[in-house]
């Protein structure tokens, strides 16, 4: 039975993006957590271009035919490969003792980085309820 | 990717701010203290953040990795301060010198101020990551509703 | 018996609008089933679209979270419309299965 194929891409891409969110918010309470340690830079997960790159078409980019061939880098090939960038993020203001974390930018995106995760798992949970409900022919 | 690992970093943030505070009220309350245990005025103290990383790693590879990943934050040192003590012409004071100087210590009272309304702030920033990564893990939990 | 007068139903025509040939005064079991078709293609139209608005707000395209909330429950909503009619219809065709003739 092809129980796989019921739950699409965007099933496997909420979950997905459930685990990146979840990184980068141990990256924003990692940044706050240091905001008064000297000579820190904010570092921060970038994954959403790799994102975009994998749900546009996974064998267009730069997939391998063999198992000694070297993956490229830059898109991932297919969803599960998705893993994020840890980049730093240049602060504009640097303080005296080589700090670089802005406190209010550190909030804000930790608030949205908040509800961006609240949302997906609330879109998930209506996904498999959808699901449920089909299977079960009523409501 | 759990949150606990988030939590105790906020954690350890909280415990180091929570140092810092009772640092500064030690300042604050000793601004006038001319004696100390170890003799001389008190000495302002301070205490030293340093980032730590928060899974150690045993190969090559994963040293590499860690310049990036997420940090804790822990004090590692409580620094005394060094600067000469402040000065005060009072000749009757029993901690008066030869010349009737005695020593105050160096605290700015404006300062410890500044540090501690700081402290403050970082300590609810870090309440406020704590309190979200909770709410997001119990929002996981309604998906098996 | 005209079955022919559910697609009269104000409600549902008006939900799903369809374009009405020009001799559909014809067997009301082919307007109905023509009726069931284009529903369910609307249907799942509504859940490609609200799959796409997902998909937009996950790579960061598309800061609008009410558009994606919007467009999952207008999917939901006519899924669960669907699946009402369609029991509907079934218990509908077991009762005149049921009739002694």
């Amino acid at each position: 039975m092809p129980v796989q194929g019921i739950f699409g891409n965007t099933v496997e891409l909420l979950g997905k993006t459930l685990d990146l969110r979840a990184k980068r918010h141990t990256m924003i309470s990692a940044n706050l957590a240091n905001v008064e340690t000297p000579g820190y830079t904010a570092s921060d997960i970038s994954f959403e271009g790799q994102l975009k790159s994998a749900l546009k078409g996974g064998p267009n980019s730069g997939g391998v035919t063999h198992p000694r061939h070297i993956q490229l880098k830059g898109g991932a090939a297919s969803l599960e490969k998705v893993q994020g960038d840890l980049v730093d993020l240049s602060s504009r203001s640097m303080g005296p003792d080589g700090n670089g974390v802005e406190m209010e930018s550190e909030m804000g995106r930790l608030a949205e980085n908040q509800i961006m995760y609240n949302a997906s798992v609330q879109i998930l949970a209506k996904k498999f309820e959808g699901l449920k409900q089909a299977i079960r022919g009523t409501l | 990717m759990d949150f606990f690992t988030s939590m105790d970093i906020s954690a350890s943030a909280l415990a180091a701010e929570r140092t810092r505070m009772n640092l500064i009220s030690s300042n604050l309350a000793n601004v006038n203290s001319t004696r100390t245990a170890e003799g001389g005025p008190y000495r302002r103290k301070d205490a030293v953040f340093t980032a730590t990383p928060v899974t150690e790693g045993k190969s090559f590879g994963a040293a590499l990795s860690r310049a990036n990943e997420a940090r804790s934050v822990q004090v590692t040192q409580i620094n005394e301060d060094q600067r000469p003590p402040r000065l005060q012409y009072e000749p009757g004071h029993p901690d008066a010198d030869a010349n009737g100087y005695v020593a105050y210590p160096n605290i700015n009272v404006v300062e410890e101020m500044a540090d501690m309304i700081t402290a403050s702030r970082s300590y609810e920033a870090n309440i406020t990551a704590t309190q979200a990564a909770k709410s997001m893990a119990l929002k996981t939990l309604d998906l098996l509703r | 018996m005209e079955i022919s007068a559910l697609t009269k139903v104000g409600g549902l025509s008006q939900a799903f609008p369809v374009q009405e040939a020009q001799g559909t005064q014809g067997n009301p079991a082919v307007g109905f089933g023509k009726f069931l078709e284009e529903m369910v293609s609307k249907v799942n139209e509504q859940q490609v679209t609200a799959d796409k608005s997902i998909q937009a707000l996950a790579t960061g395209e598309s800061k609008g979270l009410h558009e994606v909330m919007l467009a999952v429950e207008k999917a939901s909503v006519s899924f669960q419309m669907l699946t009402q009619v369609r029991n509907k219809a079934v218990e509908a065709y077991q009762e005149i299965m049921r009739m002694p003739v």
